[in-house]
């Protein structure tokens, strides 16, 4: 017996199994992710219609069956989220186009997870939901807190809050003095219906990114950021080369009145202050005098009263101008 | 002829001492000048001029500042930087640079302790901030952008006005 021989038969027929087997798992790997590949394709495909209106945004969901729809729930998440999920996979169609794992449409923020889209919706406060059928189609109308589009509009920003405290003066901080101001002149706006909101109403950290981007979503007619100075003088920020009207109305009627209120002098500075540039609205920063850290009611009061004053006047000025226009 | 030899003697004694005298001054230009000259090429090799743009009164003043050689420019930014802090009010004067990192494109990573970070208004922190941005870019040209942290955290600003996460887009903005 040629035991060699043996040997190296059986050491070639070892080979060709394993080479087999080999080939066989990937025959195997790749039917795999064909089938994969096709069944993605195969997944039920939603039309998403998106709207806004004035204190709502409308998303119109299509379906291709009814059976979809029933099995479709949607529930409110923490952080302006609206999450709509399904029994099954499914894949949302805007405009002809599928939407990949992460969108932005409207302002409105699309994430996809697993059988579910998260909607997030800034200021979100409440939804209602409709089930509707021919075409079988889900409606949900996203309520937000206020929308500043349209009419004139005032956001104000009270500088700092939460950790960042600003300057400080006897336990007096920056960041109360700035909201106490924004608060008042917050109501006195909406007294003379002027529609107005805060990018913060309490003692929150409050992001410039966040700032930001509450200003290009609200879209005001103008942006307000309210700060303190080291010195005891006016000083109101706008980007060089500032081409917008309004702006320009409210830095000399603001001017005037102060100048007319206070003892105080009003500096003027052009000056390229992150915030204010990275807002698509109108934008000025004003700082107030030091003084405002004694925190005398009756100072305070003054200036609610001037810069509160000055805006509506602007108010009315632009929306008179928009009638004639 | 005595006394001609006597005049032609003292002739020579004077033509002798002139000669040396003449040749004691130039030997003393010659070699004594270039010493000095040696002596400040070799101070001038040894030192390196900085410019610092600081922040006064809410605008920016130029200052020139002459640093011994240091090798490798990490080095010459902490020291370029130390004297900057030191030209600062209180407390900002005592600001400890706690570590310099740079990452693959060139931006820097400034770890600095918290006397850095106290409050301020607008306008004095636009100049702080544009002083630092300025002294670096002036001097270190290679430097794409400039990221701060306090005290090994991540601070979104100073004062609360100004972004420190890419001090390139809040000073370049156009």
């Amino acid at each position: 017996m040629d035991w060699n021989k043996i040997f190296k038969n059986a050491k070639t027929c070892k080979m060709i199994y394993k080479k087999s087997v080999f080939f066989i798992i990937c025959i195997c790997i790749y039917i795999f992710q064909i089938s994969t590949a096709f069944a993605q394709e195969e997944l039920p495909k939603i039309k998403l219609k998106i709207g806004k209106h004035e204190e709502f945004y409308r998303l119109v969901f299509v379906f291709n069956n009814t059976e979809i729809l029933q099995s479709t729930s949607v529930n409110i998440l923490k952080d302006n989220k609206i999450k709509v999920s399904s029994s099954e996979d499914f894949q949302i169609e805007y405009k002809d186009k599928v939407l990949s794992d992460n969108e932005k449409l409207h302002g409105i923020g699309i994430k996809k997870f697993d059988k579910s889209f998260i909607f997030e919706i800034p200021s979100l406060s409440d939804i209602k939901v409709y089930k509707l059928n021919s075409p079988p189609r889900l409606v949900i109308d996203a309520y937000v807190n206020e929308m500043l589009n349209g009419k004139f509009s005032v956001l104000i920003d009270p500088g700092h809050g939460g950790r960042d405290k600003g300057l400080i003066n006897n336990n007096v901080s920056e960041k109360d003095i700035v909201l106490y101001l924004s608060k008042e002149i917050s109501l006195k706006l909406a007294q003379n219906g002027i529609k107005n909101i805060l990018t913060r109403v309490s003692d929150e950290e409050v992001s410039l990114k966040k700032r930001i981007e509450i200003a290009n979503n609200q879209n005001p007619s103008i942006f307000l950021s309210i700060h303190i100075s080291q010195e005891n003088l006016f000083r109101l920020y706008h980007f060089p080369n500032e081409k917008t009207q309004i702006t320009k109305k409210l830095i000399s009627n603001l001017k005037e009145k102060i100048l007319k209120n206070f003892s105080e002098p009003v500096v003027i500075e052009e000056i390229p202050i992150y915030l204010i540039n990275k807002i698509n609205s109108p934008a000025l920063l004003i700082e107030i005098p030091q003084k405002t850290l004694l925190n005398e009611k009756k100072y305070l009061n003054k200036i609610v009263d001037v810069l509160s004053q000055s805006l509506f006047e602007i108010g009315k000025a632009n929306e008179k101008f928009t009638k004639n226009k | 002829m005595k006394n001609l030899q006597k005049i032609n003697k003292k002739i020579i004694f004077i033509l002798i001492f002139v000669v040396i005298l003449a040749s004691t001054v130039l030997g003393y230009f010659f070699f004594f000048k270039k010493d000095g000259e040696k002596i400040t090429n070799q101070e001038e090799q040894t030192t390196e001029i900085f410019k610092l743009i600081l922040p006064l009164n809410n605008s920016l003043i130029t200052k020139e500042i002459y640093v011994k050689k240091e090798n490798g420019e990490l080095k010459k930014l902490e020291k370029v930087l130390e004297f900057f802090f030191n030209e600062l009010p209180q407390p900002m004067n005592e600001t400890k640079i706690h570590s310099i990192f740079r990452d693959k494109e060139n931006k820097i990573y400034l770890n600095l302790s918290s006397n850095f970070a106290t409050s301020r208004d607008a306008k004095n922190e636009f100049y702080l901030i544009k002083g630092l941005y300025s002294t670096i870019k002036t001097n270190f040209n290679w430097i794409t952008d400039v990221k701060i942290l306090i005290s090994n955290e991540e601070k979104e600003t100073l004062s609360g006005h100004i972004p420190i996460e890419s001090l390139k887009e809040s000073m370049e903005a156009k």
